[in-house]
């Protein structure tokens, strides 16, 4: 028996810190993380009603008014708090973007989860639907579904969420492939392990990654397919505010108004390349190579 | 084996830095050996010590910007290559020096056929077609390969494991250099394939005089290649010497811990190995003294607190303040004692 | 000493994709381990040492042949008979890094199989054990805390030896336990390898390409190429006065770390290199490169025979000569 006791050595540092905090101290995820807290902001001050005003109370003699003290984003034609409808139209894309994000990567990420585990036959049928799914072009696909279901958010999301389900299918099953060849699983087959344990214990911890920076950047798509579908006049329906629609709408005063283009717009943008760069910091986070 | 004549080259003090996230940190730390002609020097070190990043920096291949030279001179021929301008480099590398690498499977291209890949060699120095298309069918056959032609025209996937090493090596006979360097180039390779790529390598040298630059971390390799060694440990050569000498009578614990750490290969006593306790540092890790001095059972006060310069003893030196006769420690002597026992 | 586990013509081949050939990775390996023994494998890349210890933790499915743990076959056992075997038989990993869980601190992984096992009476009890584990395999309790990334090969490569030893098997399969790890620190498993051993009563198969290891840590040694055992015997024998012409090369070309004894050893490399295993040549599996062959070697495979006591070889040439002697 050796007597060679192993002498306390230094952690290194910055590995027992929350991830979180971790992703605080990243440039991009700071900066994704300040973007995710103000759309949140605006979003949760829609739903509970702490809006300046109304976003479908007409104040006629104000419309059109220019970004001043009393409607910090100006008016739009009817009158309408600009601000207080771009609130609403990030509650109403938000809403949209999580719930079809839930739902694809619910569906698409343990369909990817069990294929990647077991093969076999579950592998080859999830594999080759993903594959059908995944050959028509998004954004057809989704106005085919809307144009077959009817519209509504809901409807909106579960188009949007078919569109992502084979993305996530794929993220999650690639990397499920290889850990489940990891030493470290075979070691806990070895031990006696059961099926069930190694793949939520051992696999799914060491895939959660790529899944978790899929979900950052498909929430940013998401807006942007919403906001699309919305500008062509398919995702949410008039009076309510929505981000693409407000763009569709502001197209066509945008010579008297800019400010009705010009602020759902940066709103998009902002939440697009917001959300994109929290992804870009969580992988920086996560991967372990990357860690600073 | 060795002919007693000029360096072909000579180190002085390179000291080469990486810049990473987290700060600079120096890997090479000062690190000075001359080669001869004619002669095989082992570098000598375990995982992340600087072995590749310092002959790396001799050939000038390191990857920019993160890694950087920081000081020394490498002086090849007489000429400093740290110092010298961007097109004598070139000249240099790939005809005065060439290397092998350790994985001969990503050191080819494998969509290009294994003779343009030599010939590419031969062309890119100046040569004409011709030349090159003559200089593959040599260098093919005095790797040992046994027709070179048809070897010429297949691609590295055709060959195995050691056939493609030969092949490497092959590409870097092309230019005819007087100094190779083989960054460990039997350790992906099977015992009975290193035997052959080993007496390869002796042979090319007993015919053109060529200078090596053998990198290693097996023990015996070192004592079955080289006629002089360095070791290497955390940046710096902390022992050099001829090869006898360096085995039978070690100057720095280091060198002697790691002797005694592998099993004897003869006898019927198998006594535990002796260790060497710890592993080895963090190469960001910055030491006021010695880098050894956590794992050295002969370490005294002053090693924790100076660098200890390079002292010669006899035909070897070592960056050690405790000479052999003051260690407290019991030692391993050696391998002539150790195999005698 | 009582035979603890006996591998009986033991197969495996593996199909070759795109083609109806198979790869005969193992080729009717059959040997004994005797309680408290080490039986060292040796044998160059690809010869089956890997797939052979695969298969006796039945992480792979054995194509033909049995292997017997008491009277149980391991091939055969079905999912509950598993378990018991596994807590009887456990395996440690060549890769210290791919074999721990990079997301599990030390001491849940080692909770873990406790738990899963029934291994000790309560959170208390698993911990004390946890405990005892980690100082087993020499190091502090505080390790219990650690993730893989903050540890060095040679302590991950203790936690993997700790994490096999928590069902206290009696057997454990060490697949090239030493060979990722710095010089300097394979010594140190080595001799907790043989710390262990002694102080558990443990029975070891130990495979390494490294003959030097398995040199000085088996009783005895089989020799594997392209699939097959083509000697077996005591250690010292085996290594230092080997019968068949491959172990006589391969210990040539293991170079000796001491340059005087390297300057008397001029031999001549072995030509040629490993047959392809889907496409392995007649007669005996080293012919081609054997600078002993006779033409029987090209025609008939030679049967592995206890040419010396306790001594066994597949070679006709080995074979021959020993009936030389004994008839004159
Ligand atoms: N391009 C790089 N970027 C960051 N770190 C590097 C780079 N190249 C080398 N290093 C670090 O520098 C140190 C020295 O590396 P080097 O490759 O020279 O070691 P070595 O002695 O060749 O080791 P090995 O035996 O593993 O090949 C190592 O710790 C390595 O991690
Ligand atoms: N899953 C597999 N599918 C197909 N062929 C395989 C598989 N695993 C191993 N083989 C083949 O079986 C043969 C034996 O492989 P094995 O891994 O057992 O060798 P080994 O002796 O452990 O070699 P090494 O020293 O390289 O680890 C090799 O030819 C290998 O290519
Ligand atoms: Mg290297
Ligand atoms: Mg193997």
């Amino acid at each position: 028996m050796t007597a060679a006791v192993i002498e306390e050595t230094p952690l290194p540092s910055g590995t027992s810190r929350r991830w979180v905090q971790r992703l605080w101290k990243n440039r991009n995820g700071k900066t994704g993380l300040v973007v995710l807290f103000v759309l949140v902001v605006a979003a949760l001050a829609a739903a509970f009603g702490l809006l300046p005003y109304d976003p479908l109370e007409a104040h006629q003699k104000d419309a059109l008014t220019g970004p001043s003290a009393e409607y910090l984003f100006g008016t739009d034609q009817f009158g309408r708090d600009v601000l207080s409808r771009l609130a609403t139209g990030v509650l109403a894309s938000l809403r949209i973007a999580l719930l079809s994000v839930l739902m694809a990567t619910l569906v698409g990420g343990l369909a990817g989860v069990a294929a990647g585990f077991f093969g076999g036959w579950v592998d080859r049928v999830a594999g080759r639907l993903a594959d059908v799914v995944f050959a028509f072009p998004a954004i057809l696909l989704a106005l085919a579904i809307i144009t077959a279901l009817g519209r509504g958010w809901l409807i909106t999301s579960v188009a949007i969420a078919v569109v992502y389900t084979p993305i996530f299918f794929r993220v999650a099953r690639g990397p499920v492939l290889s850990v489940r060849e990891a030493d470290f699983v075979k070691a806990g087959r070895v031990l006696g392990y059961g099926s069930l344990r190694l793949l939520l214990k051992h696999v799914l911890p060491n895939v959660a990654a790529p899944i978790i920076i899929q979900i950052a950047l498909a929430l940013s798509w998401a807006i942007l397919t919403e906001s699309t579908l919305s500008f062509l006049g398919l995702g949410t329906q008039p009076p309510d505010p929505s981000l693409g629609l407000m763009v569709n709408e502001g197209r066509t005063l945008f010579t008297q108004a800019w400010w009705l283009l010009v602020m759902p717009s940066s709103a998009i943008v902002l939440a697009v390349v917001g959300l994109n760069l929290l992804g870009d910091g969580v992988r920086d986070v996560l991967d372990p190579r990357r860690r600073g | 084996m060795s002919q007693v004549n000029e360096p072909v080259l000579s180190v002085r003090d390179l000291r080469t830095v990486i810049h990473t996230a987290t700060g600079d940190a120096e890997v090479v730390k000062g690190v000075s050996f001359d080669v001869a002609r004619g002669e095989t020097l082992a570098l000598v070190g375990e995982s992340g010590c600087g072995k590749s990043t310092t002959v790396l920096s001799v050939m000038d291949l390191h990857p920019r910007p993160t890694v950087e030279i920081t000081g020394g001179q490498v002086v090849f021929e007489g000429v400093d290559l740290v110092k010298a301008t961007e097109q004598q480099r070139r000249s240099v590398r790939g005809a005065g020096m060439a290397m092998v690498y350790q994985d001969p499977m990503t050191s080819l291209n494998p969509l290009m056929r294994v003779g343009d890949q030599i010939g590419e060699v031969v062309l890119a120095h100046g040569g004409s077609a011709e030349e090159a298309r003559r200089r593959v069918g040599e260098v093919l056959e005095q790797v040992g390969i046994a027709d070179p032609g048809r070897a010429a025209r297949a691609y590295p996937h055709e060959f195995s494991g050691g056939m493609r090493q030969r092949v490497v090596i092959a590409m870097a006979l092309a230019m005819r250099p007087r100094l190779l360097i083989a960054d460990e180039p039997t350790t992906a390779l099977d015992v009975t394939i290193q035997q052959q790529i080993i007496a390869l390598v002796r042979q090319l040298q007993a015919d053109n005089g060529m200078a090596v630059i053998w990198i290693t971390h097996d023990l015996g390799v070192v004592a079955r290649v080289a006629d002089r060694i360095a070791i290497m440990y955390s940046g710096h050569i902390v022992e050099e010497g001829p090869s006898r000498r360096v085995f039978s009578r070690p100057e720095h614990p280091y060198t002697d811990g790691l002797i005694a750490s592998i099993p004897r290969p003869t006898g019927s006593e198998r006594p535990p190995l002796r260790l060497i306790p710890g592993s080895p540092p963090d190469p960001s890790h910055v030491f006021a003294g010695c880098p050894f001095v956590p794992r050295c059972p002969q370490a005294v006060d002053l090693c924790s607190e100076q660098l200890p310069p390079i002292t010669e003893r006899g035909s070897s030196s070592a960056r050690c303040w405790v000479p052999p006769e003051k260690w407290t420690a019991p030692r391993s002597g050696g391998v002539s004692q150790q195999v005698a026992q | 000493m009582s035979t603890i586990l006996k591998v009986d013509d033991l197969t495996k081949d593996y199909p070759v994709r795109g083609s109806d050939r198979v790869v005969h990775a193992v080729k009717g390996v059959s040997f004994e381990l005797k309680r408290g023994e080490t039986l060292g494998i040796v044998g160059e890349s690809g010869c089956g040492k890997s797939t052979t210890a695969r298969m006796l933790v039945r992480l792979e499915e054995a194509t033909g042949g049995r292997i017997l743990l008491g009277d149980q076959d391991i091939t055969a056992a079905s999912r509950r008979e598993l378990r018991d075997v596994r807590r009887r038989i456990q395996m440690v990993f060549q890769d210290p890094y791919a074999s721990l869980n990079p997301r599990q601190p030390v001491g849940r992984m080692l909770d873990e199989v406790l738990k899963v096992h029934r291994l000790a009476e309560g959170a208390q009890g698993r911990q004390e054990r946890v405990r005892e584990l980690l100082s087993m395999v020499g190091l502090p309790a505080t390790y219990a805390s650690r993730y893989p990334h903050e540890m060095s090969g040679g302590q991950r490569q203790r936690i993997g030896i700790a994490r096999a030893l928590a069902v206290e098997p009696e057997i454990l399969i060490l697949d090239e336990p030493v060979s990722a790890l710095d010089v300097s620190v394979q010594a140190e498993v080595m001799n907790l390898l043989t710390g262990l051993r002694d102080r558990l009563g443990l029975s070891y198969v130990f495979i390494s390409h490294d003959l030097g290891m398995v040199r000085h840590i088996s009783d005895r040694i089989a020799v594997m190429y392209l699939g097959r055992i083509v000697e077996w015997g005591p250690w010292q024998t085996v290594s230092d006065e080997p019968l068949h012409p491959y172990t006589q090369a391969l210990q040539a070309a293991v170079p000796i770390a001491d340059p005087d004894a390297e300057a008397h050893r001029e031999v001549a490399p072995l030509r040629g290199e490993i047959p392809d295993p889907a496409n392995p040549p007649l007669g005996c599996d080293f012919s081609p490169r054997c600078p002993l062959v006779q033409p029987v070697c090209r025609e008939t495979e030679p049967e592995l025979l206890e040419l010396l006591p306790r001594h066994l070889a597949a070679c006709h040439v080995a074979a021959g000569r020993r009936t030389e002697r004994v008839s004159s």
